[in-house]
């Protein structure tokens, strides 16, 4: 669908907002007429938020959450209990888990799962950063908090491999936590319910 | 024996059918009308309502008609006593949906066994071409409706062995090859492809058997056959393969051995039966081995499965019809479509047999007549 614009000013902001996810153009020029007829600071505020988020938001240097310094505030967090790790794929597990209140140990984000196909090898995960918590020394337990995908089991499997000169336990949430198996579209019960019901992990089975 | 009938059926959207609603004969249904005119869409949607796809499409994209954004089927099947409501819709823009008595099923495993189908075409000749891929098929399809579970494993396998010919591929040219990511994904593959060996060997054992019964009554020239399963697993585990052929693998960029190389043979006469043998051969071989998986699946399922001939009576005399005719006639076989160009022949055979039957008549995506003779 081609778009006639009488402003080269209004084109350029469709392009935009059109470059984002899930946003067409039809929703772009929506959302570009709002802002224009919008009276208050409205622009500038969600212009200057997004500038300040990019220029800003950093990674956890301990489990590679999303934060604002170099420590998020879960690992800063005095209540965590710090032997437990869960080992998730992304930020929005994270989140998700977090919604639940019913987890008080600490996380590892990986960023994804090994893929070869996709060009993800274990470089390209904060694997040797999880490496390098356990080998530390205080980490008890590992929960694999990855989707029960083909993908998710190889990097289950790699990790217990990897891992397995350290002691630290691995135990797998319970399947079948949601349809499709991602994390963040499970619900709250659910996702308690699985972290509470985990099983210890054998590798090969 | 459990006896299954599919008694109507509804069409929208699909393929060339705007939108049809068509019931039929327990036992015998022939539909009949010139090519291109949707006899073999009639019988494939037959088919995507026992197992939840096409038969002859690889993809659902091939299946919506012209521009339409959906197409949906829904089919009354009796199962013994009690009737099944079979619904399958599927929109272009999200996942499709199949339901039995109005409960979705999330997987097509949990779709496979329930109404087992056997499908004889003309393009079953390509189980003879030198690629093995078809004979797989064959195998993986059969199996897959006796054990949902089976499905399952198999594309675990072939996704592992996406990922470990990938890694193999992009080792070779970075000139590094991460052994344990390599571990990690071939591990996994050992007790698969063991259980895969397992499963396809003892219903290969079933297959070959019913092949070799059938086959004798089909060949008047009292031909000797054979069929049987080749499998690198047979004398090695895919660990030791796996081993034995890394060097060459990581050369290749690719999994040199496994179960993906399995395969069926053919032995006619001493013989392998090659795709240009004679035009009989070639019919009695593939109605032998389709009516062979056809026993396989009763014995395993309890349940007379449904018998489709698309096509298969082109070319063949009259006396050839009548005995193959006979043979799905008979008891032992359940409900039967066939498709033929010809609009008199085999209901002309079936009057003289005065054989109960239902015409159908497709003609340019409507049905022109239904009838029963
Ligand atoms: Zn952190």
């Amino acid at each position: 669908m081609s778009m006639k614009f009488s402003s080269k000013y209004l084109e350029q902001a469709v392009e935009a907002l059109s470059e984002l996810p899930s946003v067409g153009k039809k929703s772009a020029l929506r959302l570009a007429l709002h802002l224009i007829n919008d009276e208050s600071e409205k622009t500038k505020r969600i212009a200057q938020s997004l500038i300040t988020l990019k220029e800003n938001i950093t990674r956890c240097k301990t489990c590679n959450n999303l934060a604002d310094t170099d420590t998020c505030d879960i690992c800063l967090s005095e209540s965590r209990r710090r032997n437990i790790i869960c080992v998730v794929e992304n930020v929005r597990d994270v989140m998700a888990i977090e919604d639940t209140q019913q987890y008080s140990g600490i996380y590892h984000v990986l960023g994804g799962v090994i893929s070869p196909l996709e060009g993800i090898g274990p470089e390209d995960l904060s694997i040797q950063l999880l490496k390098d918590r356990v080998e530390q020394g205080q980490v008890d337990e590992l929960i694999m908090g990855l989707s029960p995908t083909i993908d998710g089991e190889t990097t289950i499997y790699y990790l217990s491999k990897i891992l397995s000169d350290t002691d630290v336990k691995i135990s797998l949430i319970a399947r079948g936590v949601a349809f499709g198996g991602e994390l963040e579209y499970a619900d709250e019960l659910t996702i308690a319910r699985s972290i509470q019901s985990r099983i210890p992990y054998l590798a090969g089975q | 024996m459990e006896e299954i009938a599919i008694k109507d059926t509804r069409l929208y959207q699909y393929r060339n059918f705007d939108n049809v609603k068509l019931g039929f004969d327990a036992k015998l249904n022939v539909v009949v009308g010139r090519n291109g005119m949707g006899k073999t869409n009639l019988l494939d949607s037959i088919h995507y309502v026992c197992i939840g796809k096409s038969y002859f499409s690889s993809g659902d994209r091939y299946i919506f008609k012209d521009s339409s954004p959906d197409f949906s089927l829904i089919s009354k099947i009796s199962v013994g006593q009690a009737d099944s409501l079979v619904k399958v819709i599927c929109k272009k823009t999200t996942k499709k949906s199949l339901s039995i008595n109005d409960k979705v099923h999330d997987r097509l495993s949990d779709h496979l066994g329930n109404f087992p189908i056997v499908v004889v075409a003309p393009n079953d000749t390509l189980l003879l071409l030198n690629t093995s891929d078809e004979r797989r098929k064959l195998i993986d399809r059969s199996i897959s409706q006796c054990s949902p579970s089976y499905l399952k494993q198999i594309i675990e396998y072939n996704h592992l062995l996406k990922q470990r010919n990938s890694l193999l591929k992009s080792s070779k040219e970075k000139g590094f090859l991460n052994t344990i990511v390599l571990d990690s994904i071939s591990e996994r593959m050992y007790p698969l492809a063991m259980d895969i060996f397992e499963r396809r060997k003892s219903f290969t054992a079933e297959l070959s058997k019913n092949f070799e019964a059938h086959y004798q009554k089909f060949s008047s020239a009292n031909e000797s056959c054979s069929c049987s399963y080749l499998s690198q697993l047979e004398e090695y585990s895919l660990m030791e393969l796996f081993r034995r052929d890394l060097e060459k693998d990581k050369v290749l960029g690719r999994t040199s051995s496994g179960i993906h190389k399995d395969d069926l043979n053919f032995i006619i006469n001493d013989e392998k039966l090659k795709p240009f043998a004679s035009q009989g051969q070639l019919k009695s071989f593939i109605m032998s081995l389709k009516l062979a998986q056809y026993e396989c699946l009763k014995t395993n399922l309890g349940i007379q499965p449904i018998l489709i001939l698309d096509d298969v009576f082109d070319k063949l005399d009259k006396y050839r019809v009548e005995d193959l005719l006979e043979i799905v006639l008979g008891d032992h076989i359940g409900q039967v479509f066939i498709s033929d160009t010809s609009e008199e022949r085999i209901p002309g055979i079936l009057k003289n047999k005065q054989q109960k039957a239902r015409i159908i008549v497709v003609h340019e995506g409507l049905i022109q007549n239904s009838y029963d003779i």
